[in-house]
């Protein structure tokens, strides 16, 4: 599919919010988000617009990352500096809603063994779903480092009932081309999702948490 | 990455004269003319396609249910497949009878309306309530139930959420602020024909299943911690009335024992999909398992063992494009999926653009191709599929439902039922032109 935000385009709007950035530094990092606005689109009637994408580099840094493991697992994080939790572990929490919602609120996302995410619904009840943090698959073909960051470089869409959308594609810290690489590759695969691809598509924006938008599109 | 940068920019450039024409503003089908179309195509031959797909369907009978820009978005068949009921965008709901035997006659039998043109509230589903074809139950967006008794075409019983007295149940003394009834995307009838159960849009952060007693008419109660986002698919189990599976735009399959008293309890298994979820279908495989077949918002498709939630197969929309022989994977959709009676599941894919191309391709841990639908002109987003007689029923974007018919040489287990049927093809409609 052709692209219909130029290269150039591309960087220097990606320039200008980084710009802004530095100008004016902020007591916090600041996120980049790519802003989306729809048109000839009926929440009504067609298909929700919702997923996940993932991307090349790392949006959000900070995540913190559970692992739910099996001793291989365990031994792997313990090695690795990620921080780890065993079957044992789970079932001394033993079912209680403020423990579990504890456990959820400490951390951005887990990560569990194969043999442990069958038991979680029934050690751990249903906390973790309702927030929305149940662990991802963690197998033992896959390299444990390489899964946390892809569920860091993984981010959500959704579309409610108005015909716009933001996701955070990155920080004022990451540099230009990592940045364009992550608004590229959000552009298209969201732009692939719409029916009519690009004709869906009244607008796009980047921001920075405090900057002044950049139109794109 | 960059060079495939600035080729998509050399690409653009050359397009870029013929994208601004669409009109923006008025969504109704007239500006879909004006717009350009996706680049696509099958990416082989005729022949080799003609040899791949070895049972061609055409179109048996065809009707369209609304002159204006009206999208079918939900079909349900009863258990003897003898009426169809189509709920539309516009909170029609369209009877046909279907007689399989005699040449696929579909015969428009009724409508029901369930509210006033300026109300805009849409249908969440239809469903038949018991094994006669004539206990329609007809989901509202905004969080009603009907019952509707297709004999004297009258609404026979409501189900709703009886908010003065939800305070009575344990919602963590919630109670107070649910004074307004929730809006609704799905809900689905356990396979007795007892119990209801509806998928709310989340609430003040809550998402609800809610249950209803259909002899009693009443709100039994409901669950609500299991999702953190709209829940967007339901599933009872076909056989067993206690066993039910919800979706979610949180990328989570929950898998319940409603039997059970509390909700902690009745949660049996989680699968998280990690991507939000459109459709969930209950199959069993050759050995009699249940699994769980789930189509994703981004038009991947996932199979799941029901009881532990292993995975069984998983096919991203790149993968599926390729077995059904398509170009670009921009352009490919999944309709849904349905069991074919001998353990094997049959997805049903098309394209966006005009939908010109619908395909049936059969998981064998890999998708093989199966059937291809000639002559179909319209975005398919729903379907019925009969086991018995290999009958499918399609509705769409374009507002019709298609009712297909197998012709041509298969082999006996690649087809769509082992029992061989051929009927002739028969052109009902001056049609527009097509690809083929």
């Amino acid at each position: 599919m052709a692209s219909k935000v130029s290269r150039d385009t591309l960087y220097e709007s990606v320039n200008a919010v980084l710009e802004f950035s530095q100008k004016k530094k902020r007591g916090f990092l600041e996120t980049c988000e790519l802003q989306i606005g729809l048109k000839n689109y009926d929440p009504q009637k067609d298909k929700r617009f919702s997923g996940t994408v993932k991307l090349k580099h790392i949006p959000r840094p900070k995540m913190k990352v559970c692992i739910l493991g099996d001793q291989q697992h365990c031994d792997e994080a313990k090695a690795n500096g990620v921080e780890c939790m065993d079957a044992e572990a789970l079932k001394k929490l033993n079912k209680n809603k403020k423990l579990v919602k504890k456990l959820a609120k400490s951390y951005d996302a887990f990560l569990a063994s194969e043999s442990l995410i069958k038991q979680i619904p029934r050690l751990l009840g249903p906390g973790l779903n309702k927030a929305g943090k149940f662990p991802g698959l963690l197998s033992h073909t896959e390299s444990m480092m390489a899964k946390i960051e892809e569920v860091k470089s993984t981010i959500k869409f959704q579309m409610k009932k108005v015909l716009c959308l933001s996701v955070a594609v990155g920080h004022v810290d990451m540099k230009p081309d990592e940045l364009v690489q992550n608004i590229h590759l959000s552009i298209n695969f969201l732009v692939s999702l719409l029916k009519k691809n690009w004709q869906n598509v009244r607008s796009l924006h980047i921001k920075s948490s405090m900057g002044p938008p950049q139109r794109l599109y | 990455m960059k060079s495939r940068l600035n080729s998509r920019v050399n690409q653009f450039e050359k397009r870029i004269g013929g994208y601004y024409h669409s009109v923006p503003g008025t969504y109704e089908g007239e500006t879909g003319e004006d717009m350009q179309l996706i680049d696509d195509g099958d990416t082989c031959g005729a022949e080799e396609l003609e040899s791949l797909f070895q049972v061609k369907c055409r179109i048996g009978n065809e009707l369209a249910v609304s002159l204006n820009s009206d999208y079918i978005l939900h079909l349900a068949a009863d258990s003897c497949f003898t009426r169809v009921a189509a709920g539309l965008s516009n909170a029609v709901v369209h009877i046909f009878d279907v007689n399989v035997e005699r040449a696929f006659q579909i015969s428009s039998v009724a409508s029901v309306s369930t509210s006033t043109p300026d109300e805009r509230v849409g249908i969440c589903g239809v469903r038949f309530l018991d094994d006669t074809p004539n206990c329609l139950l007809v989901g509202e967006n905004s969080g009603i139930i009907r019952l509707y008794d297709l004999r004297t075409q009258r609404e026979q019983a409501r189900f709703e959420e009886n908010v003065e007295h939800t305070d009575n149940f344990s919602y963590n003394g919630r109670g107070s602020s649910m004074n307004i009834r929730k809006a609704i995307n799905c809900f689905d009838s356990n396979s007795n024909g007892r119990i209801i159960c509806t998928g709310t849009e989340q609430y003040q952060g809550d998402s609800f299943l809610l249950f209803y007693d259909v002899r009693q008419r009443e709100h039994l109660g409901g669950y609500f911690e299991s999702h953190e986002d709209d829940i967007t698919s339901l599933r009872f189990h076909d056989k067993n009335p206690d066993i039910l599976c919800s979706g979610s735009t949180d990328g989570l399959i929950n898998v319940f024992d409603i039997k059970e008293e509390t909700e902690d309890d009745a949660l049996t298994a989680t699968i998280n999909v990690e991507c939000s979820i459109q459709k969930l279908n209950w199959h069993k495989n050759i050995y009699e398992q249940d699994v769980i077949s789930c189509v994703t918002d981004t038009n991947d498709f996932h199979v799941y063992f029901a009881e532990e939630g292993d995975v069984v197969a998983k096919f991203d929309r790149c993968q599926i494009t390729a077995a059904a022989k398509r170009k670009n994977e921009d352009n490919c959709i999944v309709v849904g999926a349905h069991s074919n009676g001998n353990g094997d599941l049959l997805l049903l894919t098309g394209t966006n653009n005009k939908g010109e191309v619908l395909r049936i391709l059969r998981l064998n841990n890999n998708l093989l191709p199966v059937a291809d639908f000639i002559g179909n002109r319209q975005i398919v987003r729903t379907s019925v599929f009969d086991q018995k007689s290999g009958t499918l029923v399609t509705g769409g974007e374009s507002g019709f439902v298609t009712l297909w018919t197998t012709e041509g040489s298969r082999k006996e287990d690649e087809g769509l039922t082992s029992s061989s049927s051929e009927f002739k093809y028969k052109n009902k409609k001056s049609k527009k032109k097509t690809p083929y």
